[in-house]
């Protein structure tokens, strides 16, 4: 229950983080640390070296522009939790931040750190996917966006090379017609989810014209619920919706929720998601 | 590697390995066990510390990264003389712990928590509470005290 020997360097700036991410292959990057400290502990994880990203300058702080909130990735949860500019913005994370843990882990853990994480059960990444948001990679040569789609390559392991950075995270800023909804079924509040639903959706005059339906914790990483998009954009009524979600996707079992349950799971939270977006 | 900070506004120094969790640098290499470590991976807020004001799990957090912080244990609530902070006097009051393993975890959460004003309801304070595993009382004296400690009146008699 104690981490493995290993070195910790803090480094003063991105290009030094990517250079001692280069320079040893059994690197790994630390940010809030909350979602890799368990493993540490656990050594489920034994890097040799952590190189925290706590020390570099510019990689907090949270920007609300036309199109995007753009949150730096070592802004923890619980500061994009209080900026009322960004939730104003993005509901659908006002909507999702309280599901993250508890208080203690959002006061430390970060939103880049969650999303690099990759957690399938994790909420911002099902909030990202949902969204089509995007992530800014810094590595050895220029820095580029990376997409939610293709970002999140299975539990645990996203799309970053071994000596990139994630800088910043992307959530886009939707028209004022969409609505939002998030809704996750946990044991306790703040456990990991058995199955969590994100839902944006274009309402106009009480009908849908278009929407994204996330879903987390069912899968090794975030999944759209295309087939069901595609049945709520064509009017298909919601019991049938339902069963289309249901239908298209495999969850994994485990003790407390065996595959079946999560697949009913999805598809009671796809409905009461629907249902929100089209009340409010 | 060298860690200087301040615990209780006391500034210390000490030479530790890098692997060292923040817990164990509270209780084994600056003596201060009222921090008390119960599952060591995140889930059960007992060893819960303020880390420049936020509450964090001090097993979840190397003692290398908190290098140049000011902490508050739960050794640092009550008055140099020897007086408890008024949630300290609350959980005594509502019979607020039995065994007491996971009473600093809870004092030091209510306490950030506290100060923030964030305290509105009961339904906060269960949120709060959400965070810590206590398994000898049950929540309702732990609720009570807190609710006492924010000022909110108390819970209604319910019918046996």
């Amino acid at each position: 229950m104690k981490p493995a020997p290993l070195r910790y360097v803090r480094p003063q700036s991105v290009a030094e983080a990517c250079a001692a991410l280069h320079a040893e292959p059994e690197a790994k990057v630390i940010a809030g640390g909350q979602s890799l400290m368990p493993l540490l502990n656990f050594r489920l994880a034994v890097p040799e070296v952590l190189v925290d990203l706590a020390g570099i300058p510019g990689l907090r702080g949270i920007v609300v522009a036309e199109d995007s909130v753009e949150v730096g990735a070592m802004t923890t949860q619980r500061a994009l939790e209080r900026d009322a500019d960004a939730l104003a913005a993005c509901p659908l994370l006002a909507l999702a931040l309280p599901h993250v843990g508890h208080t203690t882990t959002r006061n430390r853990g970060t939103v880049g750190g969650s999303i690099a994480h990759a957690d399938a059960a994790a909420e911002l990444p099902c909030v990202l996917a949902c969204l089509d948001g995007s992530v800014i990679v810094a590595g050895q040569g220029a820095s580029r966006q990376q997409a939610a789609a293709g970002l999140f390559v299975t539990h645990l392991t996203s799309a970053l090379a071994a000596d990139e950075v994630l800088t910043a995270v992307r959530f886009p800023v939707l028209a004022d017609s969409w609505r939002f909804a998030f809704h996750e079924v946990t044991q306790r509040h703040g456990d990991y989810a058995m199955t969590m639903i994100a839902c944006a959706a274009d309402v106009v005059a009480g009908r849908i014209v278009e929407v994204r339906i996330a879903a987390g914790a069912i899968a090794d990483r975030p999944l759209r619920l295309t087939e069901a998009e595609q049945a709520v954009v064509a009017g298909v009524e919601l019991g049938e919706v339902r069963r289309i979600a249901e239908a298209s996707i495999e969850p994994s079992g485990s003790p407390h929720a065996p595959a079946a349950y999560r697949r009913a799971l999805v598809g009671a939270l796809v409905v009461r998601c629907l249902e929100q977006v089209l009340a409010a | 590697m060298r860690v200087t900070l301040h615990v209780n506004g006391r500034a210390y120094a000490r030479d530790v390995e890098d692997r060292l969790l923040l817990s164990d640098f509270l209780r084994h290499e600056l003596g201060l066990r009222g921090t008390h470590v119960g599952c060591e991976h995140g889930v059960c807020g007992a060893c819960t510390v303020l880390v420049d004001g936020a509450a964090v799990r001090s097993c979840l957090v190397l003692a290398v990264q908190v290098d140049g912080a000011a902490l508050r244990t739960v050794e640092g609530l009550a008055a140099t003389d020897g007086a408890l902070s008024p949630l300290q006097s609350a959980f005594r009051e509502h019979h607020g712990l039995q065994c007491g393993f996971c009473t600093p975890g809870i004092l030091m959460s209510a306490t950030e928590a506290l100060d923030r004003g964030e305290l509105t309801d009961r339904q906060a304070i269960n949120e709060l509470l959400s965070g810590h595993l206590c398994r000898c009382t049950g929540y309702v004296g732990i609720v009570e005290a807190i609710a006492a400690a924010v000022g909110l009146p108390p819970a209604e008699e319910q019918a046996l």
